[in-house]
């Protein structure tokens, strides 16, 4: 279980100024100026959960993930890993934890990818029976047989991700950070390491925790997700219920042989919004205001739609208007 | 692994050495030539060809920046990242690597060029071989001084690396180390030409168990008593260096930042 309390993260980053004179001024007079990148946070995660930690460029993902695995010291507050702070007892948790920086490799750049992977082995100290099963079932799971024995230069960005993965595995930890694992692959790839993600949480139950842009990730694997903004979580909860509260907002769209005009349609008192662009109108509604029949009967008979598509609300829109939200508060 | 991937890296380095030595050899046969005196501060000319070259040699097998490099560049990177998370001591990392290296480098190195440098100079009369049994803890003596030599300097190596916690460059702080140690290890000139009264100093401190001594026992100038006294001395200072060095990184690590992404 992961527990944190109160999370604060201050940087201090020297002011410098501009230009060559600018450059000299700085060497003799140091300004700091303070950067909260993350400010006062709680949260507590449960064995085997799989959390998706999104927010912004800048929010303060990174900086709370990189706390919680002990790389940098928190400024006031505490991240407790089974009771234990990791940022004091470093070598402790990190037998416990695996983590993937989508934009760093762990691995070695310049040997075969396969030494790695021992070095691995004996850094963690894994036994050589589980270490024999578990590559065999990692191998089969990420595909990476086949450039087991290449430099990691050589390989690809998706096939060094997914060494990557597969390294982070190697010692079976109970928590799995995972920041930005799919940064710049392909969707076959994407796709590969969903499944990867899913099958090992369930197979051993390992607590995942994921920030990424890709919204895709999030609706795929996660039952919980964490919004974080200027440094504070300004949502906290499941999938379903974000969705719920921002309303079950559909939109048809239908193709009609005309031009119609948008203020003559029925908006059904305000609760129906429309917009006519290129041939097609969109026609946009609360499920939980109107009932769905009504909207579409009112487009087939009285509008004459000649063809009709219905589509949800994604995730990817829900953020992106709370984000949008936050920003106009700020 | 990592030495072997970089073969070119060592023979280019091996270059730069020869060079270094020629160019000090004809340094030396200039200043003899012009001077008065057969022996200078202690050194007759035949010692100090001996000693020039073997202490040229002896830098390149055991001085390697490895350490501090690295760490530097881990920190401007933020690949530092990973190696906190690694369930290893920070500072056995880079010890078993330095460790590693110096074995590939006396073996494949060391070992070709100090017998054939020892070999050439026994036999034009630089160096005078007494006994066999002199020669031989001699030999003994001169390995164990060349690893703390080298252990010394991956110390101090280790906490310039780390220093670059608080300033992220590390330019300025590799030429401050690098300048220090070439002067006061008696890799320059041999630490008997200073002052007297500084080189009553140099002699105790960590500087001279990086390249003068380990070079003196090697060519029998010290009694095997005063080489000893010397390797214990080295000893000494390599504890109070990595003392501080784990002090130093306890404070810094928690000041660390972790730039990118």
């Amino acid at each position: 279980m992961i527990e944190i309390k109160n999370l604060t993260k201050i940087f201090k980053k020297p002011i410098r100024k501009e230009g060559i004179l600018g450059m000299f001024a700085t060497l003799f007079s140091r300004k700091y100026e303070e950067i909260t990148a993350v400010n006062d946070i709680s949260l507590t995660i449960d064995d085997g959960e799989i959390i998706g930690y999104i927010g912004a460029n800048g929010a303060g993902k990174s900086t709370t993930i990189k706390m919680m695995c002990g790389i940098l010291t928190p400024t006031s507050g505490t991240v407790t890993i089974d009771g234990v702070e990791p940022y004091k007892k470093r070598r402790q948790v990190a037998q416990n934890i695996g983590v993937v920086f989508g934009q760093k490799t762990q691995l070695w750049w310049d040997i075969p990818l396969i030494e790695s992977f021992k070095v691995f082995k004996e850094i963690y100290q894994v036994p050589d029976k589980e270490y024999k099963e578990r590559m065999d079932f990692l191998c089969q799971l990420l595909g990476i047989n086949e450039f087991m024995n290449q430099p990691v230069r050589t390989l690809s960005l998706g096939q060094r991700m997914r060494a990557d993965l597969a390294a982070a595995w190697l010692h079976n930890p109970k928590i799995l950070f995972l920041d930005e694992p799919t940064i710049g692959l392909d969707v076959l790839v994407k796709e590969n390491i969903r499944k990867a993600i899913k099958t090992m949480n369930q197979k051993y139950s390992t607590t995942v925790i994921l920030t990424t842009h890709d919204m895709k990730d999030i609706e795929n694997l996660c039952s919980r997700i964490v919004m974080i903004e200027n440094g504070k979580i300004i949502y906290d909860g499941s999938l379903s219920k974000i969705k719920e509260s921002f309303g079950d907002i559909r939109t048809i769209y239908v193709t009609l042989n005309y031009v119609p005009q948008l203020d003559k349609l029925n908006t059904f008192d305000g609760k129906v919004t429309y917009d006519y662009r290129d041939g097609g109108l969109a026609i946009k509604f609360n499920a939980q205001q109107i009932k769905v029949e009504s909207v579409v009967d009112y487009a087939f008979h009285t509008l004459r739609a000649n063809d009709f598509k219905i589509s949800e609300i994604s995730i990817e829109d829900v953020v992106k208007s709370i984000l949008k939200k936050q920003n106009e508060k700020s | 692994m990592d030495l072997m991937a970089y073969k070119f890296h060592m023979i280019t380095w091996l270059i730069v050495t020869a060079f270094q030595v020629l160019s000090v050899f004809f340094l030396w046969v200039a200043v003899y030539k012009n001077s008065p005196h057969a022996v200078i501060n202690g050194y007759t000319f035949k010692e100090m060809i001996s000693f020039m070259v073997m202490i040229n040699i002896f830098n390149y097998i055991a001085f390697d920046g490895y350490t501090g490099d690295v760490i530097s560049d881990e920190v401007s990177d933020g690949t530092i990242a990973n190696s906190f998370i690694k369930p290893i001591s920070y500072r056995v990392r880079f010890l078993a690597t330095n460790l590693g290296v110096l074995g590939a480098k006396i073996v494949v190195f060391g070992l070709p060029m100090f017998t054939i440098s020892y070999v050439i100079f026994a036999l034009l009369g630089f160096i005078v071989i007494e006994s066999i049994g002199t020669f031989l803890l001699s030999l003994l003596l001169f390995l164990i001084a060349l690893v703390l030599a080298s252990m010394l300097y991956d110390a101090i190596s280790y906490i310039f690396g780390v220093l670059s916690f608080y300033t992220t460059a590390y330019f300025g702080l590799y030429m401050l180390k690098e300048t220090t140690i070439q002067f006061l290890s008696g890799t320059l000139v041999p630490l008997a030409f200073f002052p007297a009264g500084m080189y009553k100093v140099l002699r105790y401190l960590p500087f001279a168990g990086m390249a003068e001594n380990p070079v003196l026992i090697l060519l029998m100038r010290d009694s095997p008593l005063v080489a000893l006294q010397k390797i214990a001395i080295a000893i000494a200072w390599l504890v109070v260096i990595e003392l501080f060095g784990a002090l130093l990184f306890s404070r810094a690590s928690k000041k660390v930042t972790v730039g990118g992404g």
